[in-house]
């Protein structure tokens, strides 16, 4: 009995020796309402999420840019809290509204001796939200004045340039904020019914990060869930895309040099090409840097990055005031990425750089949130990205090759600078 | 003759060699200094799979004298460039992606820092290629006149933001002659005048052990990190201190009220009220001070958001305050409807004066303003990466200690400093008011200056 005893204490105390991990992510639905929860023993913060899917394809295009602003008016008061600001002052919590291409949502982060009284305070901005006619004017200028109207350089023109053109023939070539127009014929009755019929708990995902009693969340996210409404079904993203053959749009601005960005079709964080896709990208820019910035002085900081839409972009963008040698350059790089042998040894490097990101964007709470609900809308599993680290460690350069000949084709460019430096031919040639 | 160093013998060399290690909050970090005065912090993350080293020293904008603007930037860029067997940028890229490395440098007011992230299994590799990168960068002519042209580049890059542009137009005003210390861009034609000399001089001068702190975070073993710092980073020649061979000039103080208008196509008004705050050197208790005063007045419920923002004209208004050692800029910045942009200005101004009735902050907004800032820094420590940026910003500032007493010396501030450190630098003191707007509101605004592109 007693070396029973001691053998399981032994075993007890050996296993508690042992390096247990330090987070634990679970997914579940309480009462109709989607959750993902990460535990984060010991940190201090929580960070939480409350997501409506959809995004620009959900809703009507007249109305963009409303189920942000309703969420910005949401937390400006609630019909039972006055003071929203000072019960946020008083929680030390941050209360944000995010909008993105295929999601809104409102985030809160706060000091984990706040929880439960912060929750408190997020349920009841989704539950009882005020709408006062007042507040939703303060908020739609604020909206206006940094979203739609706030000056952007040259570099952000040719980038939303470059997006109109690609995405012409879909949803995401709108602003996920709205426009000056559809946000000024917004009422308050369009936010009072959007909010009745819209902010349902089938479109909505939950995302909790930090360390908190599974049991104890639970039975706050019941509460929440119970009275949320249940919408109609959701209807599943259409499943393709098809940009069409390269265009070119350039804006005319007489500037010192030339901004350049061109859009390409991308695989979405989840699918099996993201790995490979996200390894080629760090190698194109490396490729792009060394000819561009090291070599020939062409350009500052050429850039080759990935978008996180569910109907994804590859992105090469860069200034130059000699962009028609510029951008040769550019396609010949291109061209010897997916042409020439890549050697394992230099691939390696890429990998460990790509998973040294991705450790920075979960980095944190708030990180962690973002990427979780990120992962679960565009990806659709959360689970991938967990899967996302070891994925990357087994890329192969045949694999980086065939993706980058499989997305990087049919690029629509947009310059903003002076049309005669443009190589037209050239920008549509790929 | 080379010594050999075995896996097994690092935790013996790390006891031979360092001081002591000292333990601080509660062992979240441990810091130490090497024979060569190298501070070292250590910052163990187990759940982060990777090692971030931060390298930073303290020079920046601030030891630039005339015609030199711009000159710590370059010499920052340069760093990353090329070393004795990576000889060119080519192969210096080359041996970086062998290792995995992600490499960046910044270049602020008073420290510049390089910072580079690997795999937690490269720390030796990644200590190596640090300390080659900034003791034996080639500082080549040819490399220079690249970088210098990549600069410029960004320069035009920046100038065609109307913010930065309204930023510059205010901090030119706030440090007049000085600004060549403050601002890291600001004229071209010293860009040219930097020579190799030069920045062999810089380097020379501040690119010393002693004169750095090494911040070592992520997925390290700490005995282990010590030995291997001391290995790699031991032989590492102490210099001189650059300060007490070359000590800064004071700063130009503002004596009076300035104003400037931009007109540019903006369709809401921008505006930018800035001061000279306080210094570490001469006020350190000013400088926790004017920390919470930012955060008292950027409290939603607060007096100041309540009637400019909520109640009042303003779309939005932020006020920040940047400590620095010798004069901290304090500023609030401010967005407004166009229509209303004159009316802002004056209301801002005004409410400004108001700030001096002991009653303006309430019991309650100092506690709620304290513990926004506890948990701000605590959201710093929940992301390796911003804890180490805050630790080296820290450190450059006042040192190891002040990162460590940071949280509670923001605890320590009463509303008595408050109020002493509202009125030496912000109530009554010279103001720089800086606005942007359209052309039709630029003809009617009333300030002094207006600055018509």
């Amino acid at each position: 009995m007693n070396l029973r005893f001691y053998g399981s204490l032994l075993i007890v105390l050996a296993l508690g020796c042992q390096k247990t991990p330090r987070t634990d992510t679970t997914g579940f639905i309480i009462d109709g309402l989607e959750v993902v929860f990460k535990r984060t023993p010991g940190r201090p913060l929580v960070a939480a999420g409350f997501y409506l899917r959809g995004g620009l394809s959900y809703g009507n295009p007249e109305q963009a840019g409303l189920e942000p602003l309703l969420l910005a008016t949401m937390m400006e008061g609630t019909l039972r809290l006055d003071e929203v600001h000072s019960r946020l002052d008083a929680l030390s919590a941050t209360l944000e509204v995010v909008a993105e291409y295929d999601y809104s949502g409102l985030t809160i982060s706060f000091p984990i001796d706040h929880w439960p009284a912060a929750w408190e305070l997020l349920s009841d901005i989704l539950l009882h939200p005020r709408l006062d006619p007042v507040d939703l004017e303060r908020v739609r200028d604020r909206i206006i004045s940094s979203r739609i109207t706030a000056p952007t350089g040259p570099e952000q023109d040719a980038a939303l340039n470059a997006n109109q053109l690609y995405y012409s023939r879909h949803h995401y070539s709108r602003h996920p904020w709205g426009s000056l127009e559809s946000l000024s014929l917004l009422k308050r009755r369009d936010l009072v019914q959007y909010y009745r019929g819209d902010v349902t708990k089938n479109r909505a995902l939950l995302v909790v990060v930090g360390d908190l009693d599974l049991e104890e969340l639970t039975s706050h996210i019941r509460r929440l869930a119970k009275q949320l409404p249940l919408g109609p079904d959701m209807l599943p993203p259409a499943l393709t895309f098809d940009p069409g053959k390269s265009e070119l749009k350039v804006s005319r601005r007489s500037l010192s040099r030339e901004h350049i960005t061109g859009l390409f079709g991308a695989p979405r964080p989840g699918h099996p090409d993201f790995p490979a896709f996200t390894v080629g990208l760090i190698m194109l820019e490396d490729l792009l840097y060394d000819e561009l910035h090291t070599s020939r002085q062409l350009a500052y900081h050429p850039m080759a990055r990935a978008g996180d839409r569910f109907f994804n972009y590859g992105l090469i963008s860069l200034s130059s005031a000699r962009p028609r040698e510029a951008l040769q350059v550019v396609f010949e790089v291109l061209e010897r990425l997916t042409v020439n042998p890549l050697p394992v040894t230099v691939l390696q490097g890429r990998i460990a750089v790509a998973l040294t990101r991705h450790h920075r964007r979960l980095a944190g709470a708030a990180g962690a949130r973002d990427q979780l609900a990120h992962w679960k809308i565009v990806g659709e599993k959360w689970e991938q990205l967990d899967q996302f680290a070891p994925e990357l460690q087994t890329v192969r350069p045949a694999q980086v090759q065939l993706v980058m000949r499989k997305y990087v084709r049919n690029i629509h460019f947009a310059v903003v600078g002076n049309p005669r430096n443009v190589p037209r031919k050239l920008l549509t040639s790929r | 003759m080379a010594v050999m160093v075995r896996g097994w013998m690092l935790p013996l060399i790390a006891i031979l060699l360092c001081r002591p290690l000292t333990a601080a909050e509660e062992d979240r970090y441990q810091s130490t200094i090497l024979e060569n005065g190298l501070e070292l912090a250590l910052l163990p993350v187990r759940d982060t799979p990777v090692v971030i080293l931060e390298l930073v020293f303290r020079y920046g904008a601030n030891v630039q004298v005339t015609g030199q603007n711009g000159w710590t930037q370059l010499h920052a860029q340069m760093l990353f460039r090329s070393y004795g067997e990576s000889p060119s940028q080519f192969s210096y890229r080359e041996r970086a992606r062998e290792l995995g490395i992600e490499y960046s440098s910044l270049s602020r007011e008073e420290w510049t820092a390089v910072l580079i992230s690997l795999a937690d299994d490269s720390l030796a590799a990644g200590l190596e290629f640090l300390l080659r990168t900034v003791r034996q960068p080639l500082l080549d002519k040819d490399e220079i006149a690249q970088e210098r042209a990549m600069l410029l580049e960004r320069m035009d890059q920046l100038e065609s933001a109307t913010e930065f542009q309204l930023r510059r137009a205010a901090d030119h005003l706030l440090w007049g002659s000085s600004y060549r210390r403050q601002g890291r861009f600001s004229n071209r034609e010293s860009l040219d005048g930097a020579t190799v000399e030069q920045l062999r001089l810089l380097q020379m001068r501040y690119i010393i052990p002693n004169n750095a702190l090494l911040i070592v975070a992520g997925d390290i073993d700490r005995e282990e990190a010590v030995a291997q710092v001391e290995e790699i980073f031991g032989a590492w020649e102490r210099g001189y201190d650059p300060f007490r061979t070359h000590p800064l000039p004071g700063y130009i103080h503002l004596m009076e009220d300035r104003d400037t208008v931009l007109v540019k196509p903006v369709a809401s008004a921008e505006i930018f009220l800035t001061w000279q705050g306080p210094g570490y050197l001469e006020d350190p208790k000013g400088v926790s001070a004017a920390s919470v005063c930012a955060a008292l007045l950027n409290l939603r419920a607060g007096r100041f958001q309540s009637r400019l923002v909520t109640n009042g004209p303003l779309l939005q208004a932020t006020a920040s305050y940047h400590p620095q050692r010798s004069i901290g800029p304090f500023t609030i910045r401010a967005t407004a409807l166009m229509e209303n942009a004159q009316q802002a200005v004056a209301l801002l101004q005004a409410e400004i004066e108001l700030l001096a009735d002991p009653s303006y902050f309430s019991r309650r907004d100092y506690a709620h303003a304290s513990a926004g800032l506890q948990v701000q820094v605590a959201s710093w420590k929940d992301d390796i990466w911003i804890e180490v940026g805050q630790m080296a910003a820290g450190w450059a500032l006042a040192g190891l200690d002040y990162v460590n007493s940071y949280p509670d010396s923001l605890q320590a501030v009463t509303p008595a400093d408050v109020r002493k450190c509202l009125s030496n630098y912000l109530i009554g003191q010279p103001l720089v008011t800086a606005v942007m707007v359209d052309e039709g509101t630029g003809k009617s605004i009333i300030l002094s200056e207006v600055q018509v592109p």
